[in-house]
């Protein structure tokens, strides 16, 4: 035995005889993977996290117009109150109005004033009244529409005070409870908004995990063999976390895409659909959506790639862990 | 290097299948583990390659308890550990050259580092012009051989092999042997499971003969 082995060509030490055949060397290729792709993930579960992303698009498209449109509300309701001057008695109504508009006109940070006439607010009750009942005999309440500079608004508890004290039947109308009732509302929505997307998400890696189980499961005999020639439970984590990551990367993309065209889709019907300024928002418009709002379409591909990731690792190093595959 | 002391081992509520094994054997030694067929050779080889662990007694690996050894640090004992199993377990999916690397891969090195060092090891076993085929498609003879050259790519401080040349031929069983022959000159501890007395003979090295779950001493 004594002389057979010596230092080979490639300085690898592996003995050396004369009847092996010598082989040309070439060059070396990227590995491929430990655990084959197709025995961890499959089209039925790149289909469903598609799927997955694409409600998660719509939920979120629900969120961002909501909140768009509150917001456009908002500033609406912020850049006008209005004063109503209820008829008294023994009071010259156009007196009461020029004198209202006086003191609205004398407050900084009111911009316009505007006084409906007689006739604007009969048309103005009309709808809510009715045809046949004749308007002009009745004592009606006159409104003045007050422009409020946004950047700079008025006190609008002291110019309330101002108008009541100073004006027999003024009273200011700053539209908050209707502020309130529509924050209100809005923050509902957007809480099942929100819900559907934690729920979506949820759904996402409780489906992850089972097709983790079921991967480490298909692949038994290769997490043995490689706990036998020395492999960590983060090395075997990390074959299969990575079939995971390119699927979620995937099909998150693939399932954004539908999401954001469906959107942009249903919003070119439903401009169509809707008239009028700012209530527009409420259907689903996508112009309303700022460039910024698009952009947090993106979120969707980058927290399923990341629940990918992160679920099949911790799956994986928890079955290693407690059930011991390699030492029954 | 290993210790057995008192070792017992039994599957489920089974019979012991070892029964108070008790051998010690040097770093660097060459030893036979023989008996007959279902005397328990394979179950002590699982044992050593630490797959399993013993019902009852004391086994101590390069210096540490294996029945207490926390399992984090298993991966690195088996590290140390070079496997030739019986029924190959070579990874189907993979080809030859992917399946002898596979335990440098584990390790961390990268195919440009190894490459070389592969294609001499298959080029010695004769499985060269095989690199890149597949296992389902090898003979018995070329999937040992594959499987001999995995256990060995990494250069193991203990080598187990558990009929190694079961199904080669007598002159690639005799080169074989000289592989795990140099390899224990160079400082391998090596034992070899196999009940051919003809390859037995080549070596005049001690042996450890299993029946009945019982061990003793032969030379």
């Amino acid at each position: 035995m004594n002389g057979i082995v010596h230092q080979n060509r490639a300085g690898s030490g592996w003995p050396n005889t004369a009847g092996a055949p010598r082989l040309q060397v070439g060059s070396y290729r990227r590995s491929p993977p430990i655990i084959p792709q197709k025995a961890v993930t499959n089209r039925t579960l790149a289909l469903a996290v598609a799927l997955m992303c694409f409600l998660a698009c719509i939920a979120l498209a629900g969120v961002l117009i909501v909140t768009r449109a509150v917001h456009v509300w908002n500033l609406d309701i912020a850049g006008e109150v209005s004063v109503q001057i209820q008829p008294v008695e023994n009071h010259d109504m156009e007196r009461q109005l020029a004198d209202a508009v006086g003191v609205l006109k004398a407050t900084k940070g009111v911009s316009t004033v505007r006084v409906f006439d007689r006739d604007e607010t009969i048309a103005l009750l009309k709808p809510w009244i009715g045809e046949g009942i004749e308007l002009d005999q009745l004592p009606i309440p006159r409104l003045i529409a007050v422009g409020i500079d946004t950047d700079h608004p008025p006190d609008l508890s002291v110019l309330a005070k101002r108008l009541e004290t100073g004006i027999a039947g003024a009273t200011l109308d700053t539209h908050r409870q209707w502020q309130a009732q529509l924050a209100h509302t809005a923050d509902t929505l957007l809480i099942i908004g929100y819900g559907a997307v934690a729920l979506i998400a949820l759904s996402a890696m409780v489906m992850i995990t089972f097709a983790t189980k079921a991967a480490i499961e298909a692949n038994r005999d290769v997490v043995e063999v490689l706990h036998l020639v020395g492999a960590r439970d983060r090395f075997i984590a990390l074959q299969i976390q990575w079939h995971f990551f390119k699927l979620g990367l995937r099909a998150g993309l693939a399932g954004t895409f539908a999401g954001i065209l469906v959107t942009a889709f249903i919003g070119l019907i439903g401009q169509e659909a809707v008239t009028g300024g700012g209530s527009r928002f409420l259907a689903f418009a996508p112009t309303g959506l700022t460039m910024k709002s698009w952009l947090v379409f993106l979120l969707v591909p980058a927290a399923v790639t990341f629940i990918s990731l992160v679920t099949p690792r911790f799956t994986v190093m928890r079955i290693l862990d407690t059930r011991s595959i390699d030492r029954s | 290097m290993i210790r057995f002391e008192n070792v017992g081992l039994r599957y489920g509520s089974g019979p012991e299948v070892l029964r108070d094994v008790n051998f010690e054997m040097e770093s660097g030694s060459f030893h036979f583990l023989t008996g007959p067929s279902g005397a328990g050779k394979t179950s002590l080889l699982r044992l050593l390659f630490l797959a399993m662990s013993p019902t009852r007694g004391l086994i101590t690996l390069f210096g540490h308890d294996i029945t207490v050894l926390k399992r984090y640090r298993l991966a690195e004992l088996r590290r140390r550990i070079g496997v030739v199993f019986q029924d190959f377990r070579l990874l189907d999916h993979l080809s030859t050259f992917d399946n002898v690397a596979l335990p440098l891969r584990v390790n961390g090195q990268r195919p440009e580092h190894y490459h070389d060092n592969v294609m001499e090891l298959l080029n010695w076993v004769g499985l060269a012009e095989r690199a890149t085929a597949y296992p389902p498609v090898l003979s018995g003879g070329e999937k040992q051989r594959a499987a001999i050259a995995r256990a060995v790519v990494a250069k193991p401080e203990l080598l187990l092999a558990d009929e190694p040349t079961g199904n080669v031929d007598p002159s690639l069983a005799r080169r074989l042997l000289r592989l795990f022959a140099e390899l224990n000159r160079f400082g391998t501890t090596v034992v070899i499971a196999t009940h051919d007395p003809v390859l037995m003979a080549d070596l005049d090295v001690p042996a450890l003969k299993l029946e009945n779950g019982k061990m003793s001493r032969i030379g």
